[in-house]
């Protein structure tokens, strides 16, 4: 499969659909596909299109997108094509344009604060259990795939491409990031796996990169207790890293304690019920978003 | 519609120096209905003329080809092999649907094939898959092959995540006299079995990439499916009886 990479001003003729698009910049690329931001010829506007020889993958990030349209911190999606590059078939769909830069970029700028990285993993659980429950597992998270829009002031998970059923195998993660490889249980979606991502890419943020210790579990398990964080977070955290079938809704209450053990006590976050845990949880994403940006920008 | 998908991946961080050229044994290996793949491991300052080898086994091989450095290796191994399972069932899929109704995938609108992939895709996940990696053993793997061998247990481990049934055998070239391949195991699913396998190879000599490929694609004929084992420096095949190191393990499925 040749990978040909678009220059600005190339156009994106869609070959069902009609649509015309004129490539304004790379974004991105990874794995099989790349990004562009584009302007719509027939709106004028600008859009995000991803562009990939693989009509399979496409397709498949395509429908998962489609289904969550309603689901805020997801970007929108419009249309899927076709077209051809230089002799070659392509695959693409436009999708919203989100202004703003990834977790990943946002850490070079500065280390970020304890409690913001907690919180944000916090709120990407959440995410991922509003998606579970449409039984669509986001497995590959990693800094690179959250973004946060400075237009809204909002957070976005991004690239669901690596998306797969409840219980499917995992073909797209992070390899220090993946359960399997640090022997801790199978390659396959469900909420163990995403937790065992969301802590090691927590502890990635929290001690800036992962202690290189091979794939040796106990190694690693060794090197967070000693670091100097708080007690109740490394307690956690090696919990949430130790148990196969932990799930994210214990986590989110255990990350919520070890933020503020005291409100731990009364049990207040284990008597609500799912729906109001989501909720809470969003809400207070978006105040605290704008916060991050604050602080961080 | 292939009942069983024969699958190469080779493995290698430089040019073949030995014998005929790579792309020759792919060619026929293809022929035969396997595909083979190509991931070439990135040094630092080398050329590109290598890859273009590498990009060239692939191509005529009817795989893909990825070339990384040797950090990404383990995900590269197992990225490689799942993709090119869907790929090449896309590909028969495609084929079927145009000798019978005279167009293929892409020439249906993305609405109306969006099942057609569903499926694909489930296809991908079930169909039966036999797997030989062939791993270049050659001197300038000396540092890499420890990573290298780690990335074979890691396509174990993907590979035991599909519902279909997958086995893998792994070829390291050079063998003997630095010319032929050698094959380290025979089609196992035995993760344990594999692992203690790996720990037999040798680095050192030459880089047949040629032979490496003649050897991977041989094991698909069923001549190689006995356990072998290492007396003094050849390796024969055990025709009576497993290893007497291999006692009470279960014997390799075929």
């Amino acid at each position: 499969m040749e990978r040909i990479l678009l220059k600005p001003g190339t156009s994106i003729k869609g070959r069902w659909y009609g649509g015309e698009y004129r490539v304004l910049k790379p974004i991105g690329s990874g794995g099989t596909a790349e990004v562009y931001l584009v302007r719509d010829l027939s709106d004028w506007k600008e859009y995000a299109l991803k562009l990939g020889g693989d009509m399979a993958g496409v397709e498949r990030e395509y429908k998962a997108l489609s289904g969550l349209s309603s689901i805020d911190y997801i970007p929108r999606v419009y249309v899927r094509d076709d077209c051809t590059i230089e002799g070659w078939n392509r695959y693409f769909f436009v999708m919203e344009y989100l202004e703003g830069e990834n977790l990943k970029m946002l850490c070079r700028a500065g280390r970020i604060p304890q409690r913001t990285a907690v919180e944000t993993a916090a709120v990407i659980a959440v995410i991922c259990m509003l998606l579970n429950r449409r039984g669509l597992y986001y497995c590959d998270i990693k800094p690179e795939n959250l973004v946060f829009d400075k237009k809204t002031g909002s957070l976005y998970l991004v690239d669901f491409g690596g998306v797969v059923g409840e219980r499917q195998p995992v073909t797209q993660f992070t390899p220090v990031y993946d359960r399997a490889g640090w022997g801790r249980g199978k390659r396959i979606a469900d909420e163990g796996y995403q937790t065992f991502a969301l802590l090691m890419m927590l502890v990635d943020l929290l001690l800036g990169g992962i202690p290189d210790v091979g794939r040796d579990f106990g190694a690693l398990r060794e090197r967070i207790g000693k670091t100097r964080l708080s007690k109740n977070l490394k307690k956690v955290i090696i919990k949430g890293l130790e148990q196969e079938n932990h799930s994210l809704e214990a986590l989110v209450s255990d990350l919520r304690r070890a933020l503020c053990p005291a409100a731990g006590d009364g049990d207040e976050f284990n008597r609500c019920s799912n729906d109001a845990l989501i909720n809470a949880g969003l809400a207070a994403s978006a105040a605290f978003f704008v916060m991050v940006l604050i602080l961080i920008l | 519609m292939p009942m069983e998908l024969k699958e190469i991946i080779v493995i290698s961080d430089g040019k073949s120096n030995v014998g005929e050229n790579p792309a020759k044994a792919a060619f026929l290996a293809h022929r035969k209905g396997i595909i083979v793949n190509a991931i070439g491991i990135m040094g630092s300052g080398e050329a590109e003329e290598p890859y273009i080898e590498l990009e060239g086994i692939a191509k005529v091989g009817g795989g893909i080809c990825d070339i990384i450095p040797l950090s990404m290796l383990d995900y590269s191994v197992q990225m490689v092999t799942m993709r090119s399972v869907q790929m090449t069932i896309e590909r028969a899929v495609s084929r079927q649907l145009r000798n019978i109704t005279g167009y293929s995938l892409e020439d249906m609108e993305p609405d109306s094939r969006a099942r057609i992939l569903e499926y694909i895709q489930r296809m991908g996940n079930e169909v039966s898959l036999k797997c030989v990696v062939a791993i270049d053993c050659s001197g300038s793997m000396k540092s890499r092959i420890k990573t290298a061998l780690g990335s074979m247990q890691d396509l174990l481990i993907s590979l035991k995540t599909r519902k279909g049934r997958s086995c893998l055998g792994i070829v390291a070239f050079p063998g003997r006299g630095g010319r032929e391949g050698r094959v380290i195991s025979g089609f196992t699913d035995d993760f344990d079995e594999l692992t203690k396998r790996l720990k037999r190879i040798k680095v050192g000599g030459p880089t047949p990439t040629h032979a490496g490929i003649v050897r991977a694609s041989r094991l698909f004929d069923g001549e190689d499916l006995t356990l072998y084992t290492e007396e003094g420096s050849r390796w024969q095949p055990v025709v009576e009886g497993p290893p007497p190191e291999a006692e009470e393990e279960r014997p390799f499925i075929l």
